[in-house]
Formats: structure tokens, sequence, C-alpha cells
């Protein structure tokens, strides 16, 4: 569902994302970690069209990001890490707006607007307008309009920054009911507790590559680590002072 | 006893501001020190412009020695007051901005800074801020008055004694008045009525100013035009007001009389009394006010379920997604109070160029047919261009506008080509509707022949296409998406590479038109048919039509790619 092939991005000399290869599976929840300046953040947007990659291939749902860009974007919903959005209208417009330019229109737009403001609990508000929400309502807002179109593949740059408990719960559930459903999700995240609890698959990418990729088992036994915990595996293979720190004080 | 705060914590606290202003000189490249030219230029220009105005009405008063003191006396008055109405009016919305929205508070805020030191500091920053631009533009009125004085170092001396006070007491009051209505208001409250009273201001001042016709001053047929002039805009004047006082030390000042002490201890002594009732205020209310305007209210002037409404019926018969973005940034822009302002002085623009060619000069009409129409020609130079000034900031912004939510289209499956076009047909129609005004009812005033008048109206008309082209393509090509508010954009690099071009555009344009006016002129004065300049007129607006499709097709083009190759 989600092939990256071979992808790069260089800014000038630097090399932000290195031949990256990636095939993520129908239904899959992809994790893809990294230490910060990794390349995670630089994927993301080139898999949403943000940036042009220096060289490889993006192919979302069958389509060439770069050759049928139209179709791919109609088959990605993306929730970036920052929600910025058109803060003069109402949670309902602002839905009925991305309704509009992904093509959908009429009763089953407004009643499916309905079902997404009811899921991330946002239907109160529905009439206020986006500069009145807080960071966690804006990025509540942002899953509801990734969600609209009913996306075969959703990119998602660490969707719980700024959430609370109960919205991080949320999201949890709404992410693996999608999977469930067959989507495709790839998220970028920090939180390791949320990636080695959700994740079907983890990558780990550090200085532009592709360092280790598999189930939580199969990084265990990459990493060659006895404990079976993300935190331990991704500092043991990112190494730098962190993973000495705690060799030395496991605690 | 240790002090609460010391003068250097004001100075500690102004520092990321100055610092700011250097780094930013260090930063400017070539383009940056092009356009300070240019401004630089435009300002110096203006300033000379205010100066022989000023000049020359104070040497005309100087002929008439029982009127001159009286007459001086007044013009200062009006001066003195109009720059301190000024000064508070833009202390007031400037205080908004640094005192309580500023992102830099909430750091200062949350830090161990003693509440004086921080209202000391924003209250230099708010001063600076609202006075330097009222500072450079008083400047040549004081100059004028000072060179037509018989005692010019020592008026220049009384404005150097005054200057501070007069700054300070606005600032200090302006402060007061935007903190006393946050603590009553919320901030969102306020922002919208001070940009409402703002720009209401703003459009009546200038609309005052050119109703009374300043030209008279130019030309003066009588001393009386000129009293009757200041006094249109003469406030009763108070003894207590501070702009009285400043007013009786320039007075004395020109005149080489006595200074009255009183008044320059009354201004200090006011002023000092302003920063300290001001700081007690702060001490009071402002904890209390920074906490309100952290608070997110719905908005209640900006939104209206009928306009909406309206809108989204207006919207219906357009295709989905066109008519999503048309809405979107209707919507958007009719509910962003800083727009409405812009709107304000877009109309009192459009009212005082027809007023213009209301007063020409009641023997003009008798003019010859030959004048009329040159004018009418050269009008459609002059039409032209105050469409780009409109357009520099309603339609060059348009993609800017869509500010740090652009990743929304972009990872979209709307193509890019949509994307410009749909703003390009978003812009054009009011653009058409305010071309036709412009140039029809100039050209009524005028009493332009009929043949000038469907010239000026088809010309203007295509030239719309190019300009609104121009503006969306340069506009993607010069996008900036983080602003902090939407006049940046226009104030951009590209902004003013987009008034040199279409300026530019508008000349070919003349000069495409110019052999068939010629040739109508020319057949006209010798009574010859028509035939031959309807030809040649015909051909200029192929020519002319054919430059504005390609006005609209290649900038759009090129912006497209530029956006298209942008990394966001």
């Amino acid at each position: 569902m989600i092939q990256l092939q071979a992808l790069s991005k260089h800014y000038g000399q630097q090399v932000a994302v290195d031949r990256l290869s990636l095939d993520v599976k129908p239904g899959e929840l992809f994790g893809f970690l990294g230490p910060n300046g990794a390349g995670k953040t630089t994927t993301i947007k080139m898999m949403a069209g943000l940036l042009r990659p220096t060289s490889g291939r993006i192919v979302l749902a069958g389509h060439d990001l770069e050759r049928e860009p139209e179709k791919a974007k109609a088959a990605l919903g993306f929730i970036p890490d920052r929600p910025f959005l058109y803060e003069k209208l109402s949670a309902d417009e602002f839905l009925q707006f991305v309704a509009g330019i992904y093509g959908m229109n009429g009763g089953d737009v407004t009643r499916r607007i309905q079902e997404l403001l009811d899921l991330v609990e946002l239907r109160e508000f529905r009439g206020n307008l986006i500069e009145s929400f807080s960071h966690g309502m804006k990025q509540r807002l942002v899953m509801a309009a990734s969600f609209i179109h009913e996306p075969k593949v959703l990119v998602v740059d660490e969707p719980m920054v700024g959430l609370d408990p109960k919205g991080t719960r949320l999201i949890k559930g709404m992410f693996r009911e999608r999977c469930r459903k067959g989507e495709t999700i790839f998220m970028s995240t920090h939180t390791l507790e949320v990636a080695q609890e959700m994740c079907d698959r983890i990558g780990i990418i550090l200085k532009g590559q592709l360092i280790a990729l598999g189930s939580m088992d199969e990084l265990q036994q990459q990493a060659e680590s006895k404990i079976p915990a993300l935190e331990h595996i991704f500092l043991k293979l990112t190494g730098g002072d962190g993973f000495r720190e705690i060799e030395r004080d496991p605690v | 006893m240790r002090p609460e705060f010391t003068p250097r914590q004001i100075v500690h606290i102004l520092t990321p501001s100055l610092f700011a202003l250097r780094n930013r000189r260090r930063a400017a490249d070539r383009v940056d020190f092009l356009r300070a030219a240019l401004f630089g230029g435009i300002t110096l220009l203006f300033s000379l412009g205010i100066f022989a105005g000023f000049y020359r009405v104070l040497v005309y008063i100087g002929q008439f020695s029982e009127f001159t003191a009286p007459l001086t006396q007044q013009i200062l008055a009006t001066v003195s007051m109009f720059l301190f109405t000024v000064l508070l009016a833009s202390n007031v919305v400037t205080a908004y901005s640094t005192q309580y929205v500023s992102e830099d508070l909430s750091l200062l805020a949350s830090s161990p800074v003693p509440l004086p030191a921080l209202y000391g500091a924003r209250l230099t920053l708010t001063l600076f801020q609202s006075s330097w631009m009222v500072l450079v533009f008083s400047f040549p009125v004081y100059l004028a008055f000072a060179v037509t004085s018989p005692a010019p170092f020592r008026f220049l001396l009384a404005v150097a004694l005054i200057l501070a006070p007069l700054l300070i007491i606005p600032a200090a009051l302006g402060t007061m008045i935007t903190t006393a209505l946050i603590s009553v208001f919320s901030a969102r409250r306020v922002r919208e009525l001070l940009m409402m009273v703002g720009a209401l201001f703003v459009v009546l001042l200038v609309l005052l100013i050119r109703t009374q016709q300043p030209e008279r001053l130019l030309n003066p047929s009588s001393i009386y035009d000129i009293g009757e002039f200041f006094s249109a805009f003469h406030a009763p004047a108070s003894p207590l007001l501070p702009s009285t006082w400043a007013t009786d030390l320039l007075a004395a000042g020109r005149q080489a009389e006595p200074f009255p002490w009183f008044l320059l201890f009354l201004l200090y002594s006011t002023a000092a009394a302003a920063v300290v009732l001001g700081c007690w205020q702060a001490r009071a209310l402002y904890r209390r006010g920074y906490s309100r305007a952290q608070e997110a209210l719905p908005a209640r002037f900006t939104t209206s379920p009928l306009v909406d409404r309206l809108l989204e019926l207006a919207a219906r018969p357009f295709e989905l997604r066109f008519r999503s973005l048309l809405l979107k940034d209707l919507k958007s822009f009719l509910r962003d109070t800083t727009q409405w302002s812009q709107l304000f002085l877009l109309l009192a623009l459009v009212v005082v160029y027809l007023y213009n060619f209301s007063v020409l000069p009641s023997n003009f009409t008798f003019a010859t047919f030959y004048l009329q129409n040159l004018f009418s020609f050269l009008n459609l130079g002059l039409a032209g261009f105050v469409l780009s000034a409109v357009a520099v900031r309603f339609v060059f912004t348009a993609v800017s506008i869509e500010g740090r939510a652009f990743w929304i289209i972009r990872s979209s499956p709307l193509s890019l080509r949509d994307f410009l076009w749909s703003k390009f047909w978003t812009a054009l129609p009011p653009l058409l509707i305010l071309s036709q005004i412009l140039t029809l009812v100039s050209n009524h005033f005028l009493g332009a022949s009929r043949f000038m008048t469907v010239l000026a109206s088809v010309s203007i008309l295509f030239v719309c296409f190019g300009i609104v082209g121009i503006g969306v393509g340069m506009g993607a090509m010069f996008p900036r998406f983080r602003f902090e508010n939407v006049t940046q954009i226009a104030g951009s690099t590209g902004g003013l590479l987009y008034m040199i071009v279409t300026t530019s555009f508008i000349a070919v344009v003349l000069f495409l038109e110019a052999l068939p006016v010629y040739f109508y002129l020319s057949a006209q004065y010798r009574g010859d048919p028509l035939d031959r300049p309807l030809l040649v007129t015909s051909l200029s607006l192929l020519a002319v039509a054919a430059l504005n499709v390609a006005a609209v097709i290649l900038p759009l083009r090129w912006g497209q790619r530029r956006l298209a190759a942008l990394e966001i």
C-alpha cells in the first residue's frame, strides 16, 4: 500500500534521507521512529507531497506520487505534527471545505461530518471558529479532516503531541479501528510506549538511513537486546549517551 | 531599601527588540537596501511636498501682518491637535499588541520581572512603534514653521522641548485606555473594536482633508480660505489640553516671545504623572488583563449567519472545488477585521479619486475638446495604477494568505493549476467592477467623448485581466506564508516587484493605445471621417487583448511551477 523506493532528500550538501526503501502492507500500522533530525519529518513531508524527493519513488495505493499526484493524494490522509488551520472558519465549515476539495458533496457529506465531529468529540464546538480552539482540539479536528474521504493510506506525524490522556486514548482507538478496516497507517512518533503498544512493525531511521525494521521480536533480535522494551532497543540501536546511561543504570 | 526595579531592567527587557533590529540590518541583502532606498525616496518626496505646502501657506499668511499671528497660531493649534489625536489613536492600537498579544509576553509574564519594569519596557516599545512615522512626517511641517519664523532656532528649540512629553503623554494615555478596555471586554472584542474604530477614524480623516480641498492653499486667492480650511479641523482649544500648552509654547518660540515656562513644566509633569498613573493602573489591572487576553471567546462582530447564508447561496452555481475555495476565502476575508480596515481605506481611495474629478475647475468643461480627451486617455493610466495598488493588497496576497495552512492544499488532490485559477476568478469580478466605476464616472466628470469613454472602458476591462493574472502569478512566485499581518505580504519584495511590473504593463497598454487616440483626435480636429481611427483602434485593442492573455497565462504558469517546487 505504501512503497518508498530508494528515496533520498538532500538539502545542499546535507543528506536528510538516504536511499530509504520501505514497503507497508494494507491494514498495517507502521511505526517510524528515530532521534531528532534523523529524517522522519522529511520522509513524511515527501509522502504528503509537501517536499519533493531529490531521487527515488513514492507509491501510495498503487499511484506514483510524482506521476499521478492527484490520484495518489486522493488516497492519502495526512496529519501533520502542528495543526495549522484556517482560523477564521468554524469546525463545521472547515470539514465542509476539506470535503469540497476532495470532491465530496451532498447530504452524505453532512452526515459524515456529524459522525466525525462526534468521533473526535467536537460536536458541541462545531459552530465555533477554529481560532478559539486549543492545540488538542485543533489536532482532533485535523484527524477528522484526514478521515473525511476515507483514505486508504494515513500518514501521521507525531499524533500524540499536545493531546491529553483522553485524546490519546481516543486516537489509539481510532487508529486501531481504521487498520481493522484495512486502512494503512504510517506513523512517526517519539512516544515509544505508544509505538510498542500499537504498531505491527517498526522502522528506525538514523542519519537518513533505515537501520532497523520489523516487529518488536524482530527488532529485539536485531538489537541483540535481552530487554523486550522498545525504549531499550531504540537507544541501543541509535546509540549515543542515552544508551550508555541506561547501561550504567538500567533502573 | 532596595528599589523594586531599576532602569537597567527596562533596558534589559528591550534588548531582544534592539538585537532583532540590529540583526535585521546585518542580514539585509541588496534587495532590502533597494527597497529601503525606494521607500526612503518616496518618504522624502512626500515630506518635501508637505514642507512646500506649509511653506507656501505660511509665506502667504506672512504678507498680511494683522492676520499673521492669529492665523499661524490657529494652524499650529490644528497641527498639534492633529498630531496628538493621531498619536493617541496609534498608541491605543499598538499597546494592544505590545502589551497583551505579543508572542514574547508569555516568557516575560512567567518570569520574575517586576511589573513596573515590564510596564516601562512595553511603554517604550509602544511609544517607538506608534510614534516614529508621525515624527517623520511632522518634521517637514515644523521645519516650514521654523524657516518662515522670525526666530527659527528658538522655534526649533521649542519643538525639541515639547517633543518628549508630547510623545510620552499619548503613549501613556493610549496604554491606559487599552488596559481599561481589556479589563472590561475580552482581548478579541477589543481588537475588533479597535480595528473598526481605527479604520473609520482614518477614512473620516482622509475624506475630511480631501473635501476641504487643500489644493486651494497652494493657490490661495483669499486669506479667508486658509482660515476656513483650518477651522474645519480645529477642535475647541481647551486650556487643559497638552496640545494647547504645546501650541502656546511653539507660538511663543516662533514669535521670539518669552517662553511660558509654566506650560513646559505642565507638559513634563503631566507626562511624568501619566507614566506613574499608567504604572499604578498596570499594577491593578495588567495581570488580569493579560490573563483575559489568553482567553479565546467566540467572535461576536465578525460572524453573521445571514451573511454566511447569502455567501453560500451566491456560491451555489459554481463547481464544487471552486465553490469550496471561494467560500473559504470569502468567509475568512469577511471575518478578519484587519481586512475591513483595508476595505474602508479602499472605499476612501475610490471616493477621493472620483471627488478629484468632480472638483476640477468649473471652467474645465469649456477647455478644448483635445484637452478633455487627452485627460481621459491619461486617466486610463491613473486608473490602472489605482487598480494595481488595490491589487497588490488584495490579489497579490491571495496565495500567501493561505498562510501556514497551505499544507492542506498541497497534500490534497486539488491541483495547483486549479488552485491558482480559482484565486484568479475569485479576484477578478470585484476588480472589474471597481475599474468600470473608476473610468466611467471619471470620464463623465471629465466630459470625455463617447469614443474615449468606450475605449477607456474596454481597455481597463482588458487591463484588469492582466493585473489579476500578474497578481496571482507573482503572488505564487513570491509567496510569504509566514506573516503577522497581511500588509507585510503586500509590502514584501515580491509586492514591490509586482507594482513595478504592473506599472510597466500599464505603460505598454497606454503606448499601444496612443496611436488610435492620436488618429481619433486628428480626425476630429480636421473633421475627417472616423473609419481609419476605428480600424486602428480595433487593431490596437486586439494587441491589448493579446498582451493581457499573455499577462494572465504566463504568470499563472510560472507561479504554478514555483509553487510546485516550493518546499513547505
